[in-house]
């Protein structure tokens, strides 16, 4: 029988974004820090064990939040950027965890999961990789044109959505 | 827009209004494998969605708990489908025993996908009436719920329960062959009396010792005609009166009982109709045969007790369902209400008799010890007495079936008696 790869890609992205965060943090020698991650990864494991899915939800909050604070502390960005892109992933397939506990073993399902994950791993690569290349990218900008941009990219996006929502309908 | 992108575009909002409040851009970075992510559901949800879908199931009518097999099949003619789910209607009183009712595939484009599962049914009618489907992309940011006409029903018949002997003594029979005796003399097996020889007669039927007795004349022997009774079923449909206790009902082995019964009649060659009264009326006219058991017992699997007691008494009956003088087999658990129209029964002409499923039989497993509870079941035990007291005083012929027994054994007994 075929075995899902989901389980080894979720433990491996979650090991991943505890690396991350922790040498992020020690570096620092923000020691404690470390132990909230800790404490976190702890609500994914019981969102996990008793299917509480607003508890994954939260956790992603969490190392949002974790990222974002480490930036302020002085960490490097690469780690922290990683470390939420790793988040993200876990989050995902978390969240898919119930939905596949009752699918058949059957093969177009087997199918439909590697799928998901190769589309996963390649979004969100390929967003990390683009932002960690920016990183490397200097430029200066008045506050007034980066609000500009961020008001056309979110306004860009809302349209997109709504346009591909009234197209579905 | 579902929760789960909504949730991720408030994430990405957060990146950007705190990168732009604290003037940091790698915090805004941040948010770009959240936008990558989301910009892959937009890329690869489906445009086109074209669907259709059927179901099939391996009988359309089977006997409780006997395996039934469910075949699903979706087509997909539009674009390709990176998330399909769907779930099938599961029915509280059905149970799985393989296979699954969700799934969640990758369908490519002029793809059939084909699913099947096996369950189990407790008695009823059930029916499903379309197939739900969610088409995402992979991430199931974008969904488009569409439901596709797949229709099938399944009956569910009652426990099959074997009577091998229910005596009946119908007061009037049917000018057709059949298993009662009708009281006249004709073909049959009993001996009913003695007789001038006929011209015609058959050589076997001369008694040939009275001839012997008396020289010059012949004699001839009668037998008692078999003939046909037409006998209607009604079965008591009112939860008021058809106790739940736990997963135990009453109304079950009311419905066990009717089946079984009509099973029997019509073996051995009466006319049956049936008359199921809760809060609407289930009616079989009466016939015969094979044809007329299958169309019963369909009836009785689609039977439940009434919630809404439009029908409250007996008095509401449409007596002409029944045809005059027939015998009508009344299967309830009673209630003091109904006294009123098993009269109106017997002033009518109807021959009555009662199957009444004792609750305090069932009660009696399920009802804690204890000096308040003893005396209510007393109190309506004795209440019970009366009433089937009363019953049996029109000339009703009334069986008390104690349904921890079987009902073979609870009609036995009353003949010993």
């Amino acid at each position: 029988m075929k075995r899902s790869i989901q389980p080894i890609i979720f433990w491996c992205m979650l090991f991943c974004m505890m690396s991350f965060f922790g040498v992020g943090f020690a570096l620092t020698e923000y020691w404690w820090v470390d132990l909230i991650v800790l404490l976190v990864v702890a609500f994914i494991w019981a969102g996990n064990h008793f299917q509480i899915q607003w508890l994954g939800d939260v956790t992603l909050v969490c190392f949002s939040c974790i990222a974002i604070a480490g930036l302020f502390m002085g960490v490097r960005s690469a780690l922290m950027i990683a470390g939420a892109a790793c988040s993200l992933i876990c989050w995902e397939l978390n969240r898919h965890e119930p939905m596949l506990h009752n699918k058949s073993n059957n093969l177009a399902t087997f199918s439909f999961e590697n799928y998901r994950i190769k589309i996963l791993c390649l979004s969100v690569g390929t967003g990390l990789l683009i932002a960690e290349i920016s990183l490397l990218l200097i430029f200066k900008l008045s506050f007034g044109v980066m609000f500009l941009i961020v008001a056309v990219i979110l306004y860009s996006l809302f349209k997109f959505i709504q346009l591909l929502k009234n197209s579905s309908d | 827009m579902n929760s789960k992108l909504n949730f991720i575009l408030l994430i990405i909002f957060a990146f950007l209004i705190t990168a732009l409040m604290s003037h940091t851009g790698s915090i805004a970075l941040l948010a770009v494998p959240f936008l990558f992510y989301i910009g892959a559901g937009i890329f690869l949800s489906p445009r086109h969605v074209s669907l259709s879908g059927s179901r099939e199931l391996n009988s359309f009518r089977c006997k409780q708990g006997e395996p039934v097999t469910m075949k699903l099949a979706i087509r997909n003619s539009g674009d390709a489908i990176p998330c399909l789910f769907f779930s099938d209607t599961e029915f509280s009183t059905q149970t799985i025993d393989e296979g699954r009712t969700t799934h969640s595939i990758l369908l490519a484009d002029n793809q059939t996908a084909e699913f099947q599962y096996t369950f189990r049914a407790s008695r009823g009618r059930y029916t499903w009436e379309g197939l739900k489907l969610n088409a995402s992309d992979p991430f199931g940011l974008f969904p488009k719920e569409i439901t596709l006409s797949a229709h099938a029903t399944l009956l569910v018949l009652p426990d099959p329960v074997n009577i091998r002997r229910f005596l009946i003594y119908p007061g009037k029979t049917l000018r057709a062959p059949g298993p009662n005796l009708s009281r006249l003399p004709g073909h049959g097996t009993n001996f009913w009396g003695v007789r001038e020889y006929h011209q015609g007669d058959s050589l076997r039927q001369i008694n040939w010792r009275l001839t012997a007795r008396h020289p010059q004349q012949f004699f001839s022997k009668e037998f008692e005609r078999e003939e046909m009774a037409d006998i209607g079923f009604l079965l008591d449909a009112r939860a008021a009166t058809n106790y739940q206790i736990a997963s135990e009902s009453l109304f079950e082995y009311s419905v066990s009982a009717t089946s079984a019964l009509a099973q029997y009649l019509l073996n051995v060659g009466n006319r049956v109709s049936l008359l199921a009264f809760g809060d609407h009326l289930l009616r079989t006219f009466p016939g015969f045969g094979k044809r007329q058991l299958v169309k019963i017992l369909d009836q009785l699997a689609a039977c439940k007790p009434a919630e809404k007691d439009t029908i409250d008494t007996l008095r509401h009956i449409p007596t002409r369902l029944f045809p005059s003088e027939s015998l009508i087999i009344l299967i309830s658990p009673l209630c003091l209400r109904d006294l009123d129209a098993i009269r109106r029964f017997r002033a009518e002409g109807y021959q009555v008799k009662v199957i009444s499923p004792n609750p305090f039989s069932m009660f009696k497993q399920h009802i804690a010890k204890s000096e308040f509870n003893s005396f209510a079941m007393r109190t309506a035990q004795i209440e019970r007495e009366l009433l089937i007291g009363n019953i049996r005083q029109l000339g009703v012929e009334l069986i008390d079936w104690h349904v921890d027994q079987s009902l073979e054994n609870s009609t036995a007994e009353r003949y010993r008696r």
